[in-house]
């Protein structure tokens, strides 16, 4: 008699339910819930801090999304997705940072900056490290728009929005970022 | 020409939100600009690009500071990291099955509980309360039977046909069991503290008709073969 097919592999309990599950439970104050959380999460935020604000910062100010996540987990009534609803929070504590340094003067301002300082990538095998880099060479205003339009996903009007700017001056930024990667791309 | 050239334009021209007019001018020179033509591709290389970042984690464990920062005292326990599910499965197949009719028979009982308890596996408040009849009447809803027979039926089938069953299901079956095992837990333990909650009782409900989907599904393979 021949053996039964192999089931399939896919996921039986969705991510999603078990993060809804497991803030309901860290709002009600239990931390071992939240670390769950944080451990399913940890890794895209960094990455989204290391986008928007560099390496140097990335870690210290993914501390701080989820210790504002803690504190806002009251809010979250399982409407969106957690990790929507944490990806969103993340961002507002990343440019409340920026602003509470008291660099916003300097991010639309910094569009005279050279971009054409992005450094080539140095070999294929090393061209993930290199894009993050180059990507963090941005200017800080380009670097952001881009990382939150092509990399995050949010439409102009709604990038506007969080960066305090207008939709042109957005749309402008994309385009000089993308021009300037583009170089690095094609080197 | 290269004074034609609208390059300002063409980020807007990929993302398509050019107004129909100015896309079809640009359309109409790009049809013709080869370095234009050169250009729309490369932009386009660099959004592809952007979509596809991969998210590399800190180089440290941020949780001890978060912890401390938030206020727990306790020491953080080994709880069911997401990424560690799978691996976490290195149980026998009979103690599964044991486990598993354990927590159908009378869900919520010290057979299975302990054992998931002392495998670190669930967080001991999940049981603290809720009696047995609460979670079957819960729990069987909407599975043309009662829960706790139906599981055991099938868990029973499983057993007597599970020579049958390639090892490799055999470890998918193992690993998807205890994932659902601990999402019933932690349902239970969300209903506790939000009983109103629509949301996490309909997650119950769901959680545990997937169960019995899964060893429907299995048994009936078994049986095929």
């Amino acid at each position: 008699m021949q053996k039964v097919t192999e089931l399939g592999q896919e996921s039986i309990v969705s991510s999603a339910d078990a993060d809804t599950i497991d803030a309901t439970l860290a709002a009600s104050g239990d931390a071992q819930a939240f670390e769950r959380l944080y451990r399913g999460h940890v890794d895209r935020i960094y990455g989204l801090a290391c986008r928007m604000v560099g390496r140097d910062e990335a870690e210290e100010l993914a501390q701080d999304v989820f210790v504002r996540a803690w504190e806002k987990l009251g809010t979250f009534r399982g409407d969106a997705r957690f990790g929507t609803w944490l990806h969103r929070l993340a961002i507002n504590v990343m440019l409340g940072h920026r602003q509470a340094a008291g660099r916003a003067r300097s991010r639309f301002i910094d569009a005279e900056q050279p971009m054409q300082s992005v450094r080539a990538p140095s070999g294929h095998a090393e061209f993930n490290v290199d894009f993050d880099a180059a990507v963090e060479q941005l200017p800080r205003g380009a670097r952001q728009v881009f990382v939150l339009h092509d990399v995050e996903g949010f439409k102009h009007r709604e990038v506007a929005g969080m960066l305090g700017v207008t939709v042109g001056t957005s749309k402008a930024q994309l385009h000089r970022a993308r021009m300037t990667l583009r170089r690095f791309l094609k080197s | 020409m290269i004074d034609d050239c609208k390059t300002e334009l063409l980020s807007e021209y990929i993302d398509d939100e050019l107004e129909p007019v100015a896309r079809r001018e640009l359309d109409k020179h790009i049809a013709t600009c080869g370095p234009c033509q050169s250009l729309v591709t490369e932009l386009r290389n660099v959004v592809r690009r952007g979509g596809a970042f991969e998210h590399g984690g800190p180089h440290q464990d941020l949780w001890p500071g978060i912890a401390a920062r938030i206020g727990v005292t306790m020491p953080p326990q080994k709880l069911v990291p997401k990424k560690l599910v799978r691996r976490r499965v290195s149980l026998s197949v009979p103690q599964l099955l044991a486990a598993g009719i354990a927590m159908v028979s009378l869900v919520g009982t010290a057979g299975w509980v302990g054992t998931q308890l002392s495998r670190g596996v669930v967080d001991p408040q999940v049981f603290a309360a809720e009696t047995p009849d609460e979670v079957a009447t819960l729990v069987s809803v909407s599975v043309g039977t009662r829960y706790d027979e139906a599981v055991a039926e099938l868990m029973a089938t499983l057993e007597r046909e599970r020579e049958w069953l390639n090892p490799s299901t055999i470890r998918v079956v193992e690993q998807n069991l205890l994932i659902i095992d601990v999402a019933i837990a932690r349902a239970r333990a969300a209903l506790q503290q939000d009983p109103e909650s629509e949301y996490v009782r309909h997650h119950l409900e769901r959680t545990v008709r997937q169960k019995l989907g899964l060893l429907r599904r299995v048994t009936e393979m078994a049986s095929r073969s």
